[in-house]
């Protein structure tokens, strides 16, 4: 007790960062603090010896006003127990200097005093401790308007179920959506989820029993329900747990969307993907079995001419049409049909020089060598028909009959976006001199190349040292 | 030599394929056009192996020739094709075929797939 001796108590009072009213049991109010004055924009003097609602009486617009009776009945609390009381968060306006009342909500704790030595447990007077909460209420509040009007415009189905019990809350758009009348509207989970297909219906309550069992699990449903006319709609499940900070019981709280019409696009698409796919199929088929006819008529052409000469052109022909159709073995095998890998292709179209030319016969090998590079179909028929003529003209013209050798297909990139196609032979046989004998035997291969040399935008170049090297350079 | 049935709807081809195994000097029993054609042709004549296309006459199927031919009367099948992929793993399993061809045939692809599968099947002793 000394240490505050010769000072005025009354000084801690005043100094309180709370806002403190002392007021006797029947509610006459005998101090109030700075704070107090402060808070309420009154004067010691416009309070003191008044009664709590003389000095601050209930708004008369605000009907529900009903703060004195719940002070009454808190402070009879505190006289009859001797223990503090806390007050339910509540509304009561205080009416301002010009006469005007301004909406207030109050927190509020009425703690005894014991001013009478001769009878210490008697309370003497409250003191009452008022907190001003008005700026987070209204916030709160306005808060829940907003999520209100949100859900009104965006016509959600909002729901709050009480995984335990299984209790519903839920806006009419979730009733509607479920195909329930507004009339008998359910405040239970049971009777929706008994409209889940009932292939979805046990996955439903294991998702929600899922996200029931760790606060914050966000809720993922995407089921089919059945409307009582039979019809199914999609829906799309959204949420998460909460604890309800009042009564600490775990709540899931989402919305409901019908998905169904998305659901409907999406197979549509894949049904249109899988029509497409399918006739993509069914005309690679039919372009294949165009292209065996057409070889079938040059073979049938073939076996039916005596004539040598006549045999051989055919035999050139067939090789010719079995170059385009080369391409088309390498068509389709990825989602791209516009261009080829030209060294897969090139593997191919070797093996089918290997066999329509019989090199291994004739001691004769082909190599090739490619980079990995894509073209587009169209140069890549054209590059197809120059190599076939190239390396037929090898096969026809460097080599004796007796001859080994190689011919060296290579196609690889070279400078400045340009692609080099070099086809070369080691022959030094009977028609290693070409310039005499192609003129004559072979006017249509070299008119060929030459064509399909333009079509690639192309430029030939031919050297004769140690066999016959053709190159045609090309931009990709 | 060998005796041969060719299973294909298309006239052009099958006659191709007849002409390529003659020149060969294979034989050839007959042509079938539908996979219930081919069954009973080669129940009739039994041939050693057969060429048979995918996409038959009458919506009939050359995988069903096929796994008859095989799995009832022990005939080979050369299978050829513009659509390959159409014969799923089971049934390349149960028609256990000598080839898969694709459409168009190389020049002398028959031939080779024939020679081999001829020294395959009848090994000549030394």
């Amino acid at each position: 007790m000394d240490h505050y001796d010769g000072l005025n108590p009354g000084i801690f009072f005043d100094s309180a960062a709370t806002a403190q009213l002392v007021f006797t049991p029947d509610l006459r109010i005998v101090a109030a603090n700075k704070r107090y004055c402060a808070l309420l924009g009154r004067q010691p003097r416009d309070l003191i010896g008044y009664k709590v609602f003389e000095a601050f009486p209930a708004n008369p617009d605000d009907p529900e006003a009903s703060a004195e009776a719940e002070l009454t009945a808190s402070i009879e609390a505190v006289v009859a127990t001797g223990k503090e009381q806390q007050m339910p968060l509540r509304q009561h306006d205080v009416r301002e200097a010009d006469g005007r009342y301004a909406t207030r909500y109050w927190r509020v704790r009425n703690s005894p005093i014991f001013a009478d030595e001769a009878r210490p447990d008697k309370v003497t007077h409250i003191i009452q401790t008022a907190e001003d909460v008005t700026r987070n209420t209204l916030g709160e509040r306005a808060d829940a308007a907003r999520q209100r009007a949100a859900m009104r415009g965006a016509e959600l189905s909002y729901f709050e179920l009480d995984p335990v019990s299984g209790h519903l809350i839920q806006s009419p758009q979730l009733d509607a959506l479920f195909g329930f009348d507004p009339e008998d509207t359910y405040d239970a989970v049971e009777p929706f989820l008994d409209r889940f297909h009932p292939d979805d219906r046990a996955e439903a309550r294991a998702e929600i029993e899922r996200v029931a069992r760790t606060i914050g699990a966000d809720l993922h449903l995407n089921s089919r329900i059945i409307l009582p006319d039979g019809t199914m709609r999609w829906v799309l499940g959204r949420g998460e747990s909460v604890r309800d900070p009042d009564t600490q019981t775990v709540r899931i709280v989402g919305i409901v969307l019908d998905v169904t019409a998305i659901h409907e696009n999406e197979a549509r698409l894949s049904e249109a993907l899988a029509a497409r796919d399918l006739m993509i199929a069914e005309v690679n088929h039919r372009v294949k079995n165009s292209l065996q006819m057409v070889t079938s008529i040059l073979n049938l052409e073939g076996s039916a001419t005596v004539d040598p000469a006549a045999r051989a052109s055919l035999r050139a022909a067939t090789a010719r049409v079995n170059a385009v159709a080369a391409i088309h073995a390498s068509l389709y095998e990825d989602e791209d049909v516009s261009s080829v890998w030209i060294d897969r292709y090139l593997k191919r179209l070797t093996t089918h020089l290997r066999l329509s030319l019989a090199s291994d016969a004739r001691g004769l090998q082909i190599t090739y060598d490619a980079e990995s590079i894509r073209l587009d179909t169209d140069r890549a028929v054209s590059l197809s028909l120059a190599v076939n003529e190239l390396v037929t003209n090898s096969f026809k013209h460097a080599y004796g009959p007796e001859d080994d050798g190689t011919v060296t297909i290579t196609l690889r990139r070279a400078d400045e976006n340009m692609i080099l196609l070099e086809v070369a032979d080691d022959g030094t046989g009977p028609g290693a001199d070409r310039a005499s004998s192609d003129a004559k035997s072979s006017g249509l291969g070299q008119r060929l190349i030459a064509g399909m040399a333009a079509s690639l935008g192309g430029t030939i170049e031919e050297d004769q040292t140690n066999g016959w090297r053709t190159r045609i350079l090309f931009p990709e | 030599m060998l005796n041969f049935l060719i299973v294909e709807d298309n006239f052009l081809i099958a006659i191709d394929l007849e002409a390529q195994l003659l020149e060969m000097g294979h034989g050839v029993i007959g042509i079938a056009t539908t996979a219930p054609a081919a069954i009973a042709m080669a129940g009739g004549a039994k041939p050693d192996m057969a060429i048979i296309d995918l996409q038959l006459a009458e919506g009939t199927r050359g995988q069903d020739a096929a796994i008859a031919l095989w799995q009832d009367f022990g005939i080979p099948s050369i299978i050829v094709s513009g659509s390959l992929h159409q014969i799923s793993d089971a049934e390349e399993t149960a028609i256990h075929p000598l080839a898969m061809l694709s459409k168009p045939l190389l020049p002398d692809e028959l031939r080779r797939v024939i020679d081999i599968a001829d020294l395959a099947t009848s090994p000549k002793p030394d």
